[in-house]
């Protein structure tokens, strides 16, 4: 060891090295209980802030695809005829329809299959109906038409097969794909609903239990009348 | 004599000075203790907090990963399988009855035809102007209907409930007069065309119940009918002398 000279640590850097020990080890456990208190503000902060840019983004998006997609309607209604009738609704049906459109049917290549529902009132004309009333029987003859299909409506859609090839083609293809679908809808609803036997027998018993309803509940004076009802084509 | 002297302190043993003092200031080593434990200090106290959330935290991404891979093989093979298995089940089956009746009371007594003319817009890349002719009907509901008989003066007081009405577009008529078709590459989605004008249907029959149900021209001539025509349905079938017909709610 000789010639090596050993360098003393003076006065001034012995108390920088305790002070500065001591002073780490204060840091250093302040640190600890600080961010130890700290995590649920670290969460909190970190789901505000992923809230916010959601909020924010959220938005941008919406506002943009909303624009870009913006439907409107400007409906305008013009009344023809009106007139005054009195036909007794005596049954509402519902029916589904499929309305079949397939690839090979149109130029865009669109498959869309889907499923129609609508409402069909059946109605007896009673302005064309004949009452006869016998008091001294307590007996009344309501001669009625027979019941017919005079409404009907495209209520909702319900379940579509759609299939598009990659060009997705254009808005006012799908416009007029919907218009062909529905219309083609109604037609079939109409259809299915007018050639119902079940519907039509269904409908005359309505009719029946519903005049002579209406005839006694308008003869309140008279308590076992007897009604009668007759469904003619001769009413014109 | 110098020789001596030197000779005589080799060989006399070094007097051990066992004070902090001493010791620190006899290598340079004790400077870097408490340096190394300062900083010791420090980083036991991260650590300690580090342990509690990213350290462990990585430790666990990392045994995730590790699992991930050997879980991912081992659950796309059996996955494959038993969605297989739950695809081809047909689980996934509804069954709706198609066609349903119910008995309805409604009397119509007013009837308008109507034409709907409508300017359609999706976007700034499709328009169309269109029309969809139809009806609307105003009812009145008699199985609401009430029917007091005054026997004294054989007179008879119908009470119903005002007209509601009703349209019925038919979607059969339609016919286009104008359309506008954006001239670009890209040009939307034929689907989101599709549902665009079903909601519009919708939406336009519900506007059309709201507007002509608070239409008063239309809504007193629908009232003045209802009056009539139950009246004199009720004259027909009705052996009283006289029959009134008001609405409810009315004196």
């Amino acid at each position: 060891m000789k010639g090596m000279k050993k360098k003393k640590l003076s006065g001034g850097q012995m108390v920088f090295s305790v002070l500065f020990a001591a002073l780490a080890a204060v840091i250093g456990i302040s640190l600890y209980f600080l961010l130890r208190e700290k995590p649920l503000d670290m969460e909190t902060a970190y789901n505000v802030g992923r809230q916010e840019a959601y909020d924010k983004y959220y938005q941008m998006a919406f506002d943009s695809a909303e624009e870009k997609n913006h439907v409107a309607n400007y409906g305008m209604i013009n009344i023809g005829d009106v007139r005054e009738m009195s036909r007794l609704e005596v049954l509402k049906v519902s029916g589904t329809e499929f309305v079949i459109e397939n690839a090979q049917d149109n130029d865009q290549n669109i498959t869309s299959w889907i499923e129609v529902r609508g409402i069909g009132i059946f109605t007896v004309d009673l302005t064309l109906a004949q009452f006869a009333a016998d008091s001294s029987r307590g007996y009344v003859l309501v001669r009625v038409p027979w019941p017919q299909l005079t409404e009907c409506r495209v209520e909702e859609t319900g379940k579509q097969l759609w299939k598009n090839d990659w060009k997705n083609d254009s808005i006012g293809d799908g416009v007029r794909l919907s218009q062909a679908q529905l219309g083609e809808g109604q037609k079939l609803l109409e259809d299915s609903m007018r050639s119902s036997r079940r519907f039509y027998d269904a409908a005359m018993e309505s009719a029946e239990w519903m005049i002579q309803l209406l005839v006694r509940q308008w003869n309140p004076q008279i308590p076992d009348l007897e009604i009668q009802v007759e469904f003619a084509d001769d009413l014109v | 004599m110098r020789k001596r002297q030197a000779a005589a302190d080799e060989e006399r043993p070094a007097v051990r000075d066992n004070s902090l003092t001493s010791m620190l200031n006899k290598s340079r080593i004790g400077f870097g203790i408490l340096t190394i434990m300062a900083f010791a200090a420090v980083f036991l106290a991260l650590l300690a907090f580090v342990r509690q959330s990213i350290l462990l935290s990585l430790i666990e991404k990392v045994s995730s990963a590790a699992g991930t891979v050997q879980g991912a093989a081992q659950g796309l093979s059996a996955g494959g399988e038993a969605g297989k298995e739950e695809g081809l089940s047909a689980k996934d089956t509804a069954v709706r009855v198609a066609n349903q009746m119910e008995t309805t009371g409604r009397l119509q007594v007013l009837l308008a035809d109507m034409k709907l003319s409508d300017i359609y817009e999706q976007g700034d890349s499709y328009g169309a102007l269109y029309s969809l002719k139809g009806e609307g009907v105003f009812t009145v509901d008699l199985s609401q209907a009430t029917a007091i008989y005054d026997e004294e003066n054989d007179r008879l007081v119908i009470e119903i409930p005002r007209p509601e009405f009703e349209p019925y577009i038919d979607n059969s008529t339609l016919e286009i007069c104008a359309e506008y078709k954006k001239r670009t590459l890209f040009n939307g989605d034929a689907r989101d065309g599709y549902r665009g004008y079903l909601n519009s249907r919708t939406q336009l029959d519900e506007k059309i119940r709201t507007e002509f149900s608070e239409d008063p021209e239309l809504t007193e001539q629908a009232e003045a009918s209802a009056r009539r025509q139950v009246e004199q349905l009720a004259r027909s079938v009705c052996q009283s002398a006289y029959v009134e017909v008001r609405f409810k709610g009315e004196e």
